[in-house]
């Protein structure tokens, strides 16, 4: 068993938020459709089965300080983005109950159950955790324990761990692995007691088919995406970042090629509606809500700054040479950093090193030279 | 500085369109109708866009050849590109009677573009963009005066001239003659890739373009531009861009232009640049004149 984290936090901040008032920024925006000020359902219906009913009620009357974005969906199932806890949480709610993409950080945990319960009483039946980075993660023990505890996945849900109406907690079995090997670990709480290891694992919740694909070693070895196609959402964890340069864990198995690879794999299974915007969204776990046309653009600068410093390898240039030539001037007013945790001087160094040890198979440079460029 | 600037130039072009639309409208009337309309801008013309650092290098980077991407074939013009009023229709707060939006068209694909008037905030950063963005405006006296946020990475000239999703767009819609014309002051202010706003203006008659729904199939926008197979020869994630160092020298040397000249910058939307530009010509021109010689083979009467 596992205590040495922050269970405290979650724990405290249950009890402690009485004080403040709600501000919950349940945003009249609707993105696109959205934007057009059409507020979309709130509450799906009543009945909730008691996960932590209570508790959960005097949450919704803390001051969660997030912003609940209403997002699309079908009939009375809706998907919401949760901004504001670390990284975004992604809520899918219907007639069944609620299905949470991440859980956002331990600090935030409370809020982020109280902004479920504002938007539904309904329990929470489903946690998926597109990885393991603490700021999507960090809130899997406060939010389990708000629910009522986890319900194990084998023999049709009832399998006596905690509470039997819990949510089933899911990761890829990579992503398990590294929360249980994480130093300092996770509570033992926290870790999904439900993986998979094959590429992916299909639910049917809330009227709609949930595809959950595994796209290794991307933003880490163990990354998964959600896709809910009927709502035509898909939550792609760390894999899209529309305000920072691809951000890959190298010490966790991420690399830029499997962001790239899983660009190119998201990017088809979006279908714009009209215009290359509206239809398919994705929600990232950092940044705003994004449609095809956004992922593309996002894609495309990663993949023209890999080809950049791909061709001043091949030409030679060490990574103190690479940096002076500027391979981001054009995309840093965007996409870069001159702090923080993913520094642009960062991201080049990762690119360069991975680039440099590659043994594999080149790839084809979208690079056109024209008088002095070459 | 840059908001006397924004005001300098607010009043100096108003004064100007006004002066000049008074004698010399026609419909469709703009400063910018060679680069926005027709055969558009070439590659490597860059002028009068007060482009910083990282906008040149995006736009001298920028391959059209990324319009054969599925993801971008019928991308439309976004607001940065123009602002386009049409005819505005009102929509109306059931309640109160008061008007609650305007709704107006924008060229190609038939974008609705919404204005808000109902005071309401824009959205967070967390919101969705889009190529319309998302507008607010308010009446004083007979300009409408929008402010558009929430906008799209696009151009402002179709030779890739590049603006960024950080832009945000103030446009005064100004009515004179009782309201049958109309110009359209716009600033686009992009603090990723200008170092000044930039400023366009257009006249017509009102409405500019036709109410509805421009280049939308007859069966509606689902369907109206097919994204098809363009290049089968690309490898998967293959992108097509000019590298680093790229020089587009070809449309300054068909005009006669040093290149330097070409590549814009906020410099060149000040009067002060007429003669630092007449003698760099003249110096261009001279030297071009001195090659020629060169050539061919100091033929030159001694």
């Amino acid at each position: 068993m596992k205590h040495g984290w922050t269970r405290s936090t979650a724990l405290g901040l249950a009890v402690a938020g009485a004080v403040a008032i709600i501000s919950i920024h349940s945003s009249a925006q609707a993105p696109a459709a959205g934007q057009q000020g059409q507020g979309q359902g709130q509450g799906q219906g009543r009945g909730g089965q008691g996960q932590g009913g209570g508790r959960g009620a005097a949450a919704a009357r803390q001051a969660p300080g997030l912003e609940v974005l209403p997002v699309q969906g079908f009939d009375r199932t809706k998907v919401y983005m949760i901004a504001g806890a670390g990284a975004n949480v992604i809520v899918q709610v219907g007639d069944e109950g609620v299905l949470m993409v991440d859980t956002g950080n331990a600090e935030s945990s409370d809020k982020v159950f109280a902004a479920v319960r504002q938007i539904t009483d309904k329990p929470i039946r489903w946690i998926i955790n597109t990885h393991a980075h603490l700021d999507n993660v960090g809130g899997n023990e406060g939010v389990i324990k708000l629910a009522g505890g986890q319900r194990t996945s084998q023999g049709g849900g009832g399998g006596g761990v905690e509470n039997p109406n819990g949510p089933l907690v899911v990761a890829h079995l990579d992503a398990v692995n590294m929360m249980m090997d994480a130093k300092p670990e996770y509570p033992d709480e926290a870790i999904p007691k439900d993986s998979f290891f094959s590429d992916n694992k299909q639910i049917y919740f809330n009227g709609e088919g949930i595809e959950v694909w595994e796209l290794p070693h991307a933003h880490s070895a163990g990354d998964v995406i959600v896709f809910f196609r009927k709502s035509d959402v898909i939550a792609v964890g760390g894999l899209v970042s529309p305000n920072t340069y691809p951000v890959f864990d190298v010490e966790a198995g991420g690399t830029l090629q499997g962001v790239l690879d899983a660009m190119n794999r998201i990017v088809p299974m979006m279908i714009p509606r009209f215009n290359q915007m509206d239809g398919t969204r994705v929600l990232p776990s950092h940044g705003r809500i994004s449609d095809q046309s956004d992922v593309a653009e996002f894609r495309d600068m990663a993949t023209i700054v890999r080809d950049r410093i791909q061709y001043m390898i091949d030409k030679g240039m060490s990574l103190e040479q690479v940096k002076a030539a500027k391979p981001t001037l054009d995309y840093d007013p965007v996409f870069g950093a001159n702090s923080g945790a993913w520094p642009t001087d960062k991201f080049i160094e990762a690119v360069y090193t991975e680039l440099k040890n590659n043994k594999g198979p080149k790839p084809a440079l979208g690079l056109n030279f024209v008088d002095g460029g070459k | 500085m840059q908001t006397r600037n924004r005001a300098t130039l607010l009043a100096v072009c108003a004064m100007v369109v006004l002066a000049l639309g008074v004698t010399r409208l026609r419909v469709g009337a703009q400063e910018d109708v060679r680069a926005l309309s027709g055969e558009g801008t070439h590659i490597g013309d860059y002028t009068g866009i007060p482009l910083n650092a990282a906008g040149l290098l995006r736009s001298q980077t920028w391959d059209s050849s990324v319009w054969s991407e599925k993801e971008r074939q019928a991308e439309p013009h976004a607001g940065q590109y123009y602002w386009e009023a049409g005819a505005l229709t009102e929509v109306l707060d059931p309640s109160t009677g008061r008007v609650l939006a305007y709704t107006c068209c924008q060229l190609f694909g038939g974008a609705i573009r919404t204005i808000w008037m109902d005071g309401r905030p824009h959205p967070s950063e967390n919101a969705e963009h889009t190529w319309a963005g998302f507008s607010t405006g308010r009446w004083v006296g007979n300009v409408l005066t929008v402010t558009t946020s929430h906008l799209k990475s696009t151009m402002v000239n179709r030779n890739g001239t590049a603006t960024s999703a950080k832009a945000t767009i103030t446009a005064h819609f100004i009515y004179r003659e009782n309201g049958t014309l109309m110009t359209v002051l716009s600033f686009v202010d992009d603090p990723a890739y200008f170092s000044e706003p930039l400023v366009r203006s257009r006249d017509g008659v009102v409405p500019f373009n036709p109410a509805g729904r421009l280049n939308a199939g007859a069966a509606g926008a689902a369907n109206s531009l097919e994204i098809i197979d363009e290049i089968t020869s690309w490898p998967k994630g293959y992108v097509p861009s000019y590298a680093l160092g790229a020089k587009h020298t070809d449309w300054a040397e068909s005009v006669g232009l040093p290149y330097e000249v070409s590549l814009g910058g906020a410099e060149q939307l000040y009067p002060e640049y007429i003669p630092k530009l007449r003698k760099l010509v003249a110096d261009y021109q001279a030297e071009q004149k001195k090659q020629a010689g060169t050539k061919t083979g100091g033929s030159a009467p001694k």
